[in-house]
C-alpha cells in the first residue's frame, strides 16, 4: 500500500508539488495523470526515494522512504521516464549487476531475467552493448530491471513510452497479472485510453495539486464528460484552448 | 555557447553533488557560483596559485641560467600532464552526461571545438601553478621569461590534443557485442595506452635526472631538445626557442584541427564495431553487492579506456625506478620503500576517475537498495586495486632481485588502501545513508594529498628514526584497520 500525505517540494521559488495526498492500495492500479510539468515525475521520485519532499509524509508499504530510502528500494520496482542505464555494459551484464546489488538468487535471477527477456523478444540482443539499441529496448530492458525482484509495489513513470504494440501489450497483461498478486501499481501515462483502461482509480495532478480523484464512473458523474480525454481536457482548463488552436490553425493553413 | 555548456556542466555536477544537492539553499548558492564562469575559474585559480607561489619561490633565489631552464623543463611537464589528464577523464565524463546531445540536432560543422573550449576553460586554472615561476623568470631575464610562458602555454595546448587524441582512439567508438576477442582487445588497448603513457613517464625520468645533474649532463639535455618538455631548455637562445616553438605549434596545431574533425564525427555518429557472437539465454552470476559494484566499475574503465589516465599518478611514479632496476640489476629495499609509499600517495587522484565512471547513471543508482557505506567500500576498491597491484608487482620484482623484498608486502597492499580510504571519507562525510557524487575539485585532491601525506609521515615515522619496517608495518596495519571500522559505520 502506497500512503502519500500533503507532499509538497519546492525548488527554489517554485512550488512543484502543492501538498498532494493519495493512497494506492494492495492490488489496485492508480493513473497518476497531468499535462508536462504537472508534478507527476516529481511526486514519483519522491515515491521512490531519489528525491526528498520539502515537507509531507510517504509510506511505501509501512516504510518511509525518508527515514528508511534503502529498504523502499528493497520493495519498489521503478521505470523512469527516460532510461537511464550504463550504456557501456551488455543487458546480461546489467542484469547480473541489478541483481547481484538486489541480492536475487542465481536460480531465481536466470528463471526471471529469461522468462520477461522472452516476454518483451530482446533475446537477440543480451550481448550487445546498451548504448546501441534502440530507446524501445533500452526501455525494455529498463522496465525488465525493474520486475526482477518482484516488487511489492511499482512505480512506472510512463513505462509504454517508445514500447511496440506487442511488447505494450504484454505489459497491460502483467500489470494486470500484479494487480491479481495484489501489489500496488502507480502508473503514469499520456495515453488516455489506456489509463481508462487498466486502472482501478485516477489522480489528475495539474499545477502541482492534485485536482481530482476517484474511478472512471466517479469522474465522469463528477466532471460530467463521458471520456477520461474530455475530463483531462475541461479539469486542465485545455478545451476552450484547444479550440481556439485548431480554429487558428485552420485558418492560418 | 560555452557559457551555456559551461553553466550546464556545472549544473549537472552540482545535481549529483549530495553535499550540496540534498540542502536546497546550498544548492542554490552552489550553482549560483558554478554557474558563473569568471567566478568559477577565480576560485579554482585561486585554490591552485599558493603552490604557484611556492614553486615560484625557487626561480627567485637561483640566477644561473642552466639550472633555471632545468626548473623549467621540470615545471612545463604539469600543464602538458594535467590538461592531458582532464581532457580524457573529462570529455568522457561530459559526453556521458548527454551534454552534447541537444547540439547534434542544430547545424553545427564542428561542435568538438565547443568541447575542446569547454575542457580549455576547465584546465586553464592549473596555469597558476607554473605561471609564476614564469613571471619570476621574466623580471630577470625578460625574454626567456616571455618564451617560459609561451612555451608553458604551449604544454597546455599539448597535453589537450593528446587528451583528445585518446579520447578520440578510445573512447567514441562503439563496439556492438562483447564477443569473445573484445575483452583480449580491450586488453590490448589498455596495454598499449599504459606504454604510450609510459613514453612520457619515462622523458619525466630523464628530466628528473638531468634536473639532479644539470651541470655534468648539460649536453644530455642539448640532446634531447626537440622532445617536449625537454624543448622549453632552449629558453635563453631566444631565436632557436622560437623556431621551435613555431614548428611544435603548427604541427600540433594541424593535429589539433584534424583530431578535432574526428571528434566531431564521432559524436555525430559514433563507429559501431559488430562481432560475430550471440547468445539467446541468460546466465545469471550473481555476486555480492560489493563485488558487483567494482566489477561494474572495471567493465567501463576497460570499455573507456582514456578513464584509466586517472591512474597515470602511480604508474608515473613506478616507470623510474623499474627502468632504474632494469638498468643496474637490483631492486633493494631501499629504492623500494619509497616508491611504495609514492605508489599510495597516488592512489588518490584515482577518486576523480572512479565517481567520474558513473555519469548520469547516478540517477539509476539512486534507484537501487545501495547503502553509501556499500559503494564508499567499492569505491574504495576500485581506487585501490591498480595501486595494489602496481605495489605487488614491484614487491615480487624485488624477490625476484633476491632483496628480501617480501617484507614489503604489507605496504603494497595497506598504504593504497589508506589513501583511498581517508580520500573517500573526506568526500563522503554527508550525512544520510544515500548514493551521491560528491564534487571533487583539484585543490580538494591537493588537500588530500597533503592529509594522506601527513598519514604517510607517520607510518614511515619508525623507518626513519631506526629504520624499523616491522614496527611502520603495525602502525600502518592499525591505521588500515580504524579506517575499515569507519567505512563500516559509514551512514547516518
Amino acid at each position: 500500500m502506497i500512503v502519500v500525505e500533503n507532499l509538497t517540494k519546492r525548488f527554489g521559488e517554485k512550488t512543484v508539488l502543492n501538498g498532494i495526498s493519495f493512497r494506492v492500495n494492495d492490488g489496485e492500479i492508480y493513473g497518476l495523470l497531468g499535462p508536462n510539468g504537472s508534478g507527476k515525475s516529481t511526486t514519483m521520485k519522491i515515491l521512490v526515494g531519489v528525491l526528498k519532499p520539502t515537507s509531507g509524509s510517504v509510506s511505501i508499504a509501512g516504510i518511509d522512504p525518508l527515514r528508511d530510502p534503502v529498504k523502499v528500494k528493497e520493495v519498489v520496482g521503478f521505470v523512469p521516464e527516460t532510461p537511464v542505464l550504463y550504456e557501456s555494459l551488455t543487458p546480461e551484464e546489467f542484469f547480473n549487476f541489478v541483481g547481484s546489488v538486489r541480492g536475487i538468487a542465481k536460480e531465481k535471477l536466470e528463471e526471471r531475467v529469461n522468462y520477461l527477456v522472452k516476454a518483451f523478444g530482446i533475446e537477440g540482443y543480451l550481448d550487445q552493448f546498451i548504448g546501441t539499441l534502440s530507446f524501445g529496448t533500452q526501455q525494455k530492458i529498463s522496465l525488465i530491471s525493474a520486475l526482477l525482484h518482484d516488487p511489492q509495489v511499482l512505480v512506472l513513470d510512463e513505462a509504454m513510452n517508445g514500447l511496440d504494440p506487442k511488447s505494450a501489450r504484454i505489459l497491460r497483461e502483467l500489470l494486470l497479472e500484479f494487480k491479481e498478486e495484489g501489489k500496488s501499481i502507480v502508473f503514469s501515462t499520456h495515453v488516455l485510453p489506456l489509463a481508462e483502461m487498466i486502472c482501478d482509480r485516477i489522480g489528475l495532478i495539474y499545477k502541482g495539486d492534485l485536482i481530482v480523484e476517484g474511478t472512471m464512473e466517479e469522474l465522469k458523474e463528477k466532471v460530467h464528460e463521458e471520456n477520461l480525454e474530455d475530463i483531462f481536457l475541461k479539469l486542465t482548463e485545455s478545451k476552450g484552448e484547444v479550440e481556439n488552436i485548431l480554429q487558428a490553425l485552420k485558418e492560418a493553413l | 555557447m560555452l557559457e551555456i555548456l559551461y553553466r550546464e556542466l556545472h549544473y549537472q555536477i552540482a545535481k549529483r553533488n549530495p553535499l550540496v544537492a540534498n540542502d536546497e539553499r546550498q544548492f542554490q548558492k552552489a550553482i549560483k557560483n558554478a554557474m558563473n564562469i569568471k567566478r568559477g575559474i577565480g576560485v579554482q585559480i585561486l585554490g591552485f596559485l599558493p603552490f604557484g607561489l611556492l614553486m615560484a619561490s625557487t626561480f627567485a633565489f637561483t640566477n644561473e641560467k642552466l639550472v633555471l631552464s632545468s626548473l623549467m623543463v621540470s615545471l612545463a611537464l604539469i600543464p602538458f600532464v594535467f590538461a592531458m589528464y582532464v581532457t580524457a577523464v573529462q570529455s568522457s565524463y561530459i559526453l556521458s552526461v548527454g551534454l552534447f546531445e541537444p547540439l547534434k540536432l542544430l547545424p553545427i560543422k564542428m561542435g568538438s571545438r565547443y568541447l575542446s573550449g569547454l575542457l580549455l576553460l576547465e584546465i586553464s586554472p592549473s596555469l597558476a601553478t607554473v605561471l609564476p615561476s614564469a613571471l619570476f623568470l621574466m623580471v630577470k631575464y625578460p625574454l626567456s621569461g616571455l618564451l617560459a610562458v609561451l612555451w608553458l602555454l604551449l604544454g597546455l595546448f599539448l597535453g589537450h590534443t593528446l587528451g583528445l587524441l585518446l579520447v578520440n582512439f578510445f573512447s567514441l567508438r562503439i563496439h556492438q557485442r562483447a564477443g569473445k576477442g573484445h575483452s583480449l582487445k580491450s586488453f590490448a588497448k589498455v596495454v598499449m595506452f599504459l606504454l604510450f603513457i609510459g613514453m612520457f613517464m619515462m622523458m619525466n625520468y630523464l628530466q628528473y635526472y638531468i634536473r639532479e645533474h644539470s651541470e655534468q649532463v648539460a649536453g644530455i639535455v642539448e640532446k634531447y631538445f626537440i622532445a617536449y618538455p625537454f624543448v622549453v631548455s632552449s629558453i635563453f637562445d631566444p631565436l632557436r626557442s622560437m623556431a621551435l616553438f613555431l614548428v611544435y605549434l603548427s604541427i600540433f596545431g594541424l593535429v589539433y584541427h584534424l583530431t578535432l574533425k574526428g571528434v566531431w564525427k564521432k559524436i555525430l555518429e559514433p563507429p559501431v564495431v559488430s562481432e560475430k557472437r550471440s547468445i539467446s539465454k541468460f546466465r545469471a552470476s550473481p555476486r555480492g553487492k560489493i563485488l558487483a559494484l567494482v566489477l561494474k566499475d572495471f567493465k567501463i574503465f576497460v570499455r573507456k579506456p582514456a578513464m584509466l589516465v586517472a591512474f597515470l599518478f602511480p604508474i608515473y611514479v613506478i616507470f623510474p625506478t623499474l627502468v632504474s632496476a632494469l638498468q643496474r640489476g637490483e631492486l633493494g629495499l631501499e629504492d623500494l620503500l619509497p616508491v611504495l609509499f609514492m605508489i599510495g600517495l597516488f592512489s588518490v587522484p584515482g577518486a576523480d576517475a572512479v565517481l567520474k565512471v558513473e555519469g548520469k547513471n547516478l540517477d539509476f543508482l539512486k534507484t537501487l537498495p545501495i547503502k553509501k557505506r556499500d559503494f564508499v567500500i567499492a569505491k574504495v576498491m576500485s581506487m585501490t586495486l591498480i595501486p595494489n597491484f602496481l605495489g605487488l608487482s614491484l614487491v615480487t620484482l624485488g624477490v625476484f632481485y633476491g632483496s628480501g623484498a617480501f617484507v614489503l608486502l604489507p605496504y603494497a597492499i595497506f598504504l593504497p588502501f589508506i589513501a583511498s580510504s581517508i580520500t573517500m571519507l573526506y568526500f563522503f562525510r554527508y550525512r544520510g545513508e544515500e548514493v551521491g557524487i560528491p564534487e571533487l575539485r583539484w585543490p580538494q585532491i591537493i588537500l588530500m594529498f597533503i592529509i594522506v601525506g601527513i598519514v604517510f609521515g607517520i607510518i614511515a615515522l619508525p623507518i626513519f628514526v631506526s629504520f624499523n619496517v616491522i614496527g611502520s608495518e603495525v602502525i600502518a596495519l592499525v591505521t588500515s584497520l580504524t579506517l575499515a571500522f569507519l567505512l563500516g559505520r559509514l551512514s547516518r
